[in-house]
């Protein structure tokens, strides 16, 4: 059979009935549509994945409780592989599907694009995760955030390291991503605030798919500073503790929110022991928080991610909003989510002119027995 | 500049062992078998799974024991899926047009990848340590305040070794001396009894068991592997082939070390952003002077 | 024949138990041990079925047969050009065919260096990036127009082209294979690290200003964008008319292309360099112009896309890209205009149909993927529809041996 202009000219008239046929009006208008998006495959689909079940849980929930407005929730989840290009796909094709609003995406790579498109269509976005500042600095009405900045991180780290562990020379390394570059940067900056120019002994950035870490480490085995600090996810940063601790650098390593991940403890082990992280505070330890996590560990037969529980409680300011602003138009609902404190089980959460959450939000994990345990 | 020595050397030695399946495969084929790099994450994936393994249910082996038998059941394995490989995606494609293996082969690539992932998970997998502590608590000093660790050692210890057991497999052995006939001219080769099929798939079982011994030794060295590690070494080790001539053995190892040093001489001088182009710019000031690559024949197309 | 697919099984079983694990592996050999039967069936199910496919193809064919290719041509074009006017509330669909049009214009561009010239690039992602940075940075920061920008973006990928073109003089086959991958991974490593001109691994948003024929994208001012006026829901629908404008504006003149002097010396180039050269087809000039005009498509295809997507980053032009749009142009048929273009809509739409009418298979998608390209590779060495001077041009050497 081979291809010429007649037959195929008749095929793609056929197909192109076919395909208007497929995707005539849709029906399926009783339910309001809740967008997710984040990298569901690839090598961060673990982060996606809690963030999906986070929200899941959420809609079930109003689900049980008879809807908004009367109105089932479904999920409609999509995949943006934590590419912008794949993340720009998935929104347009969020809001094709007429999502009320969208929890993600998960990276701040992604987030920013993204916005782009949910800003020019009026959908609410609330990110879980994505910290850079960009995201709401540039101040649109939908677009918000639930989780910090990395301003903020980056300065709560720079407090600890100065005042509590009391550092004189810092090597901070970072892996070329909008977040581990941004995050280091603004550490970097904090630390240069209160301890001067010379106190950052070592600045560099590999690749993110980086896994020879030897050359870095042995440079800064050389400055001999106090401190490591490295801002990317777990996946590099694992190996990186390993190293690190068996070319004989005895600094203290120091990680951002990217790493915070059960994987990073399973692949360098006791080498983890005592590694700080940046975090939001513990759920563990906040009564309200337990009901979620029980449930979640039920649900999903595995513990709650780090970042489930911010996922779930933006699914709740999202269909709470809703509801009150009694539809799903969106500049409505942004009103209405910017407008009011949202109580949650992880505090009351109100937001600021840009869309961030008002105070300060940060606390210093670490790692101790294997387990990532917040301090205080 | 010692310690980067040092590092570029090690690296080196397993840019040149995956690099070689490349130049092996190119001398006879004439094609670029893209899907290498996977070869090499599948060993590095067969190495850890053996291992851990052994850590559950051999536990009273000696640790040196262990580590030599997941080598082999890596190298095993691996070679079976070079052969796989080939006999599924290549061998149909042999009188294609030149850049349908090509395709074929990117195709391969992106399938090995992404089984990996659907079976073994997207998250990296570590590298169980027990195993390796001995080599890598053994540090020695070398001169100039550089330092390197018994595992150093033994990666270019192993590295040599198995260069110079392919050198002998290639110029002493009966099948080595038909790989060579049949790089020269295939159809010449033939027509003299060679079982071309048979060279063709010894040529992919050897090149991807080289390639399994690298993974094996660098999950060891760098401590994890990801199900999508194969991409950058393969991209490495065909600008090493290429740099040392392609489809030239001494060549291959020639390039592979040469590369890990000017990589890691260009962190110590200008820093780690332009890591991965210094290997660029080397080859293109290289291909530039000599078009062939070092050591290739530098004679111009057959007319 | 089932025992040589039992011994396969067998095999593949054994070979892919360490990674899978039992149960998985297991499957696999029993999935391909039903291959016989499975076969079996299959050919039950084509004399049922695939024989009044076939009758139908026939039917279509001698049914378009009797209205004129030119009207075939325009209907499509018509098609095309009404569609998306029915569709624009779906914005998916108007995205995904804004970018299915963009990556036809990188395979076309490509096509020219590779199916025309015979000229081995990898690394063609980096043109694409060097048009759309240059778009984007003029655009932030001088505010240039689109047709400005169009215009600079097209130069920057050209000058950029014609450099990289260079090293061609010197190296054959895969040494400039190799050689163009590593200057494109090198123009995406300076763009990822120069910080101060494309924003490094921040990303470089894009402000797209037009002055041009009704389209009035958006802005703060309109509230949502009009096309002629008419509310259009979303924005792209303008990209998407000048992603289809260009690409019919591209066909006509790589046929044209094809057939003039420079058309025909590539074509020389391609199949004996030597001989080419021999009988005073001008080979620096031929090669040099192959290079510098691919990388104007590349470009302009660049400057749609900064312009559509309103944000770039460095990872989007890395490796994958330009192995995919190879993949188009070798799978769609080198040298063979409709055969590329049929290419790059076939492997664009590939992972879209099977994200979505295949939700559930999300994490074998490029598995599936994958493995489709080699089965269309073997199903089709030649390409899926091949270049029929190419063919003419082999017969008549064939003939000649015979």
């Amino acid at each position: 059979m081979n291809i010429t202009w007649r037959g195929f000219s008749g095929f793609v008239f056929v197909a192109a009935l076919a395909f208007a046929a497929a995707c005539g009006p849709k029906g399926g208008a009783g339910a309001i549509r809740l967008g997710v998006a984040g990298p569901m495959t690839g090598d961060q689909a673990a982060f996606g994945e809690e963030v999906l079940y986070g929200a899941s849980l959420a809609a079930e929930e109003w689900n049980e409780r008879g809807g908004v407005l009367g109105k089932r929730i479904k999920i409609v989840k999509r995949d943006d592989q934590a590419k912008p290009d794949q993340a720009t796909q998935a929104a347009y094709e969020l809001v094709s599907e007429g999502v009320a609003g969208v929890i993600g995406h998960f990276n701040s790579g992604c987030t920013i694009p993204a916005s782009e498109v949910y800003h020019q269509n009026n959908v609410p976005m609330l990110t879980p995760s994505a910290t850079n500042p960009d995201i709401t600095d540039r101040k649109y009405a939908n677009i918000f955030r639930v989780c910090g900045r990395d301003d903020d991180q980056g300065r709560t780290a720079a407090e600890y390291a100065v005042k509590t562990l009391k550092v004189k020379k810092v090597a901070v390394l970072h892996d070329r991503t909008p977040y581990g570059a941004g995050l280091t940067d603004q550490f970097k900056r904090n630390i240069e605030k209160s301890l001067g120019a010379k106190a950052i002994v070592y600045y560099d950035g590999f690749d993110d798919k980086e896994k020879f870490f030897d050359p870095y480490l042995q440079e800064i085995k050389k400055k001999d500073p106090d401190l490591l600090y490295f801002g990317g996810i777990y996946h590099q940063a694992g190996p990186l503790t390993v190293k690190a601790r068996e070319l004989g650098l005895r600094a203290a390593v120091m990680f951002g929110d990217g790493v915070i991940n059960e994987q990073y403890i399973e692949s360098a082990k006791e080498a983890a022991e005592g590694a700080y992280v940046t975090f939001g505070p513990d759920p563990e330890k906040i009564p309200a928080a337990k009901g979620f996590l029980e449930k979640y560990r039920k649900t999903y037969q595995k513990p709650a991610g780090a970042y489930s529980i911010y996922a779930y409680e933006a699914a709740n300011i999202l269909l709470a909003s809703i509801a009150r602003a009694k539809g799903t138009d969106g500049k409505a609902v942004s009103e209405e989510i910017r407008r009011s404190p949202h109580e949650s089980s992880i505090g009351t959460i109100r937001f600021d002119g840009k869309g961030d959450i008002q105070g300060s939000y940060y606390v210093m994990w670490q790692v101790r027995n294997g387990k990532f345990a917040a301090l205080q | 500049m010692t310690q980067a020595l040092v590092n570029g050397l090690t690296l080196g030695a397993v840019y040149a062992l995956v690099a070689l399946g490349y130049s092996m495969v190119y001398g006879i084929l004439g094609m670029i078998n893209f899907a290498h790099g996977e070869i090499y994450m599948l060993g590095a994936f067969h190495g850890i799974l053996a291992l851990a393994f052994a850590q559950h249910y051999l536990a009273n082996f000696s640790p040196v024991v262990c580590l030599l038998g997941a080598l082999v059941l890596a190298m095993l394995f691996c070679g079976g899926y070079g052969f796989t490989l080939e006999r599924i995606a290549y061998r149909p494609l042999r009188h294609a047009p030149v850049l349908s293996p090509l395709i074929s082969a990117i195709g391969m690539s992106f399938l090995l990848q992404n089984y990996v992932m659907v079976a073994q998970g997207s998250g990296i997998r570590g590298f169980p340590m027990e195993f390796g502590r001995r080599l890598t608590e053994t540090r020695f000093s070398a001169f100039a305040g550089a330092e390197f660790s018994l595992l150093e050692v033994f990666i270019l210890a192993t590295s040599l070794l198995c260069m110079a057991g392919l050198h002998l497999y290639i110029y002493r052995s009966k099948m080595g001396k038909a790989m060579r006939a049949t790089s020269q001219d295939r159809r010449m080769a033939s027509l003299l009894g060679v079982d071309v099929d048979r060279v063709i798939s010894a040529t992919f079982i050897a090149g991807s068991a080289l390639a399994a011994v690298a993974g094996v030794m660098v999950s060891m060295y760098v401590h994890a592997v990801k199900f999508n590690d194969g991409y950058i070494m393969g991209m490495k080790a065909f600008t090493a082939a290429v740099l040392g001539g392609i489809g030239n053995i001494p060549g291959a190892m020639l390039g592979g070390v040469l590369l890990g040093v000017v990589e890691n001489i260009g962190i110590w001088f200008l820093g780690a952003g332009y890591k991965d182009a210094y290997s660029f710019i080397v080859l293109l000031l290289v291909l530039i002077v000599l078009p062939r690559g070092i050591l290739g024949e530098q004679v111009s197309d057959k007319v | 024949m089932s025992r040589r697919f039992f011994l396969t099984a067998a095999w593949l079983g054994a070979l892919t138990w360490p990674v899978l694990g039992t149960a998985a592996a297991l499957k696999l050999a029993l999935v391909v041990s039903l291959i016989p039967a499975a076969l079996g069936c299959w050919n039950a199910l084509r004399r049922a079925a695939v024989v009044p496919c076939r009758g139908l193809w026939a039917a279509l064919e001698a049914a378009s047969g009797r209205i004129p290719p030119r009207f075939q041509i325009w209907g499509l074009a018509a098609f095309l050009c009404v569609a998306p006017l029915f569709l624009r509330h779906q914005t998916k669909y108007i995205n995904l065919a804004t970018d299915t049009l963009i990556m036809v214009l990188l395979a076309l561009g490509l096509n020219i260096v590779l199916g025309m010239a015979g000229l081995f690039m990898l690394g063609y992602a980096a043109f694409y990036a060097i048009g759309a940075y240059a778009f984007a940075i003029l655009s932030l920061k001088f505010q240039v127009p689109f047709w400005g920008g169009l215009v600079a973006g097209a130069a920057a990928a050209a000058l950029v082209g014609f450099v990289v073109g260079l090293p061609s003089l010197r190296l054959r086959g895969d040494y400039l294979a190799i050689v163009t991958l590593g200057l494109g991974e090198t123009i995406r490593y300076i763009i990822k690290n120069e910080e101060w001109l494309t924003g490094g691994t921040f990303g470089c948003p894009s402000r797209p200003v037009f002055i041009s024929f009704g389209l009035e994208p958006y802005s703060r001012k309109i509230g949502s964008p009009r096309f002629f006026g008419w509310p259009a829901a979303v924005e792209s629908i303008h990209y998407y008319f000048l992603a289809l404008a260009m690409v019919a504006l591209s066909v006509v003149a790589m046929q044209r292309l094809s057939n003039s002097r420079i058309g025909r010396a590539w074509v020389a180039l391609r199949e004996d360099e030597t001989a080419a050269q021999a009988a005073g087809v001008p080979t620096v000039w031929a090669k040099l112009s192959a290079f510098t005009l691919s990388a104007v498509w590349a470009g302009m295809a660049g400057v749609l896309y900064a312009a559509k997507q309103k944000f770039l980053a460095p990872e989007i032009f890395d490796f994958n890209l330009s192995a995919l749009v190879l993949s188009m142009v070798v799978l769609g048929g080198m040298g063979s205009i409709p055969g590329v273009v049929l290419g790059a809509v076939v492997l664009q739409m590939i992972p879209w149909f099977l994200r979505d009418f295949f939700p559930e298979f999300q994490n074998y998608r490029l598995l599936i993927y994958g493995g489709l390209m080699v089965l269309m590779m073997i199903w089709r060495p030649q390409g899926l529809w091949p270049n029929t001077r190419r063919k003419i041009e082999l017969q008549e050497e064939t003939d000649a041996v015979a």
